[in-house]
This record gives structure tokens, C-alpha cells and sequence, in this order.
């Protein structure tokens, strides 16, 4: 029961690896957002599951069960908030041609300086 | 088992200071507030190992779903205010 407690653990550990790595690594908003969304909500349900098999099922584990589900309803959902913020803002998904995206509309975000250049071809 | 989740514990803290980079560098708001989520969710799973590093399931476990509540709160909060600003502009 450790062994299998162990390994499920050793597995929710890679999959938050794998999240970060995606988090660090990936190209712009939208390939980040889908790294981090999937593997992460994956890495908690496993890690949590692991932990409830090393903890032999009594009913403190109720409470690991309640957050069990409260990942599985909120981790979906809060990436998919963020991310249709992000597009209806209008920001640039990463392609061939648009090597460094940005928002199309000028006063969208105070945080990005907009480089006069070419204009996306995406609109909101 | 009790060594492994503490290295468990100290080794989603590391992860979580390397999510700290896309905090600082991201390109725009959207980066951030999507490194602050995943790192609460990070600091969810720590405080749950805490709690069986400790032997205080019970404690922690509350303290666990506040925290994932109030993540959850900020994710739909900014989500929504940037939104309606989309709109607006």
C-alpha cells in the first residue's frame, strides 16, 4: 500500500515538473496557460490521491476528498476564466509569422509597450 | 515513506521558486496572474504534506481549503476586471 501510495506520489511530482517546465519554457500566453492548466490540476488530483491510500481511508480523509474535488471544479474553470480574459483582450496567440504577440488593441494593458510595426491580423 | 514526502514538500517548494520567473519576467498581466495561480495550487499541495509531516491532518486540511479557495477567488476576479475592461476599450 506504501509502494502504491509512493508511486502515485512520485508521478503527481513529475507532472508538476512537467507544469513548470511548461510554465518557463513555452512560447506565449495561451501554450503557457495550457501546460500549467492540465498538468497541474493532474499533479494535485494524483498527489492527493496518494496520499489518501498512505493514509489507510478513515474519515479525515473526507477532508482530502473535499479538496480533491474542489481541484477538480476550480482548476478547469480558473484557467478558462483567465484565458478568455486573455483573448477577448485581445491578445495575440504565438504563430510562424507573429514571432513576439502582443495586444491589438494600443490601450489594452499598461504592462506591454507597443512597438510600432505590423498590425496583428487577429481582431476581438 | 515519512522522508519521501518530506522531500515531496521541499521539492514543489523549489518548483515553486523557479515559477517565480515568470512572475518577474512575464511579458504581460495575463503571464503573472497565470504564475500566481499555479503557484497557489503548489502551495495547496505543501500545506497538505505539512499537515502529514506534522500529524495535524486536521488543522492543516482547513487551512488547505481556505487557501485553494481564496486562489480560486483570485483567478475569476482578475479574469473577470480584465474582461469587462476588453469590452470597454
Amino acid at each position: 500500500m506504501d509502494i502504491l501510495a509512493g508511486i502515485l506520489l512520485a508521478a503527481g511530482l513529475f507532472f508538476l515538473a512537467i507544469s513548470c517546465l511548461g510554465l518557463i519554457r513555452l512560447p506565449d500566453f495561451y501554450t503557457r496557460n495550457h501546460a500549467a492548466g492540465k498538468s497541474g490540476t493532474l499533479a494535485a488530483m494524483l498527489i492527493l490521491l496518494g496520499l489518501a491510500i498512505y493514509h489507510r481511508f478513515d474519515i479525515t480523509i473526507l477532508r482530502l476528498l473535499i479538496i480533491f474535488l474542489f481541484f477538480a471544479v476550480t482548476g478547469p474553470t480558473a484557467t478558462h476564466v483567465v484565458a478568455r480574459a486573455a483573448f477577448r483582450m485581445g491578445l495575440e496567440p504565438w504563430t510562424l509569422k507573429n514571432r513576439n504577440p502582443q495586444f491589438t488593441s494600443d490601450d489594452a494593458c499598461c504592462d506591454v509597450q507597443t512597438e510600432d510595426g505590423e498590425e496583428g491580423a487577429g481582431q476581438c | 515513506m515519512e522522508g519521501f514526502i518530506v522531500f515531496a514538500a521541499f521539492f514543489i517548494l523549489a518548483l515553486n521558486v523557479v515559477c517565480f520567473y515568470r512572475v518577474i519576467k512575464g511579458p504581460n498581466v495575463f503571464d503573472r496572474a497565470l504564475a500566481i495561480s499555479v503557484i497557489g495550487n503548489n502551495t495547496v499541495l505543501i500545506l497538505v504534506l505539512v499537515g502529514f509531516i506534522f500529524k495535524r491532518i486536521d488543522m492543516f486540511f482547513d487551512i488547505a481549503v481556505v487557501y485553494a479557495l481564496l486562489n480560486f477567488i483570485l483567478s475569476i476576479a482578475l479574469g473577470k476586471y480584465f474582461e469587462n475592461r476588453g469590452k470597454q476599450a
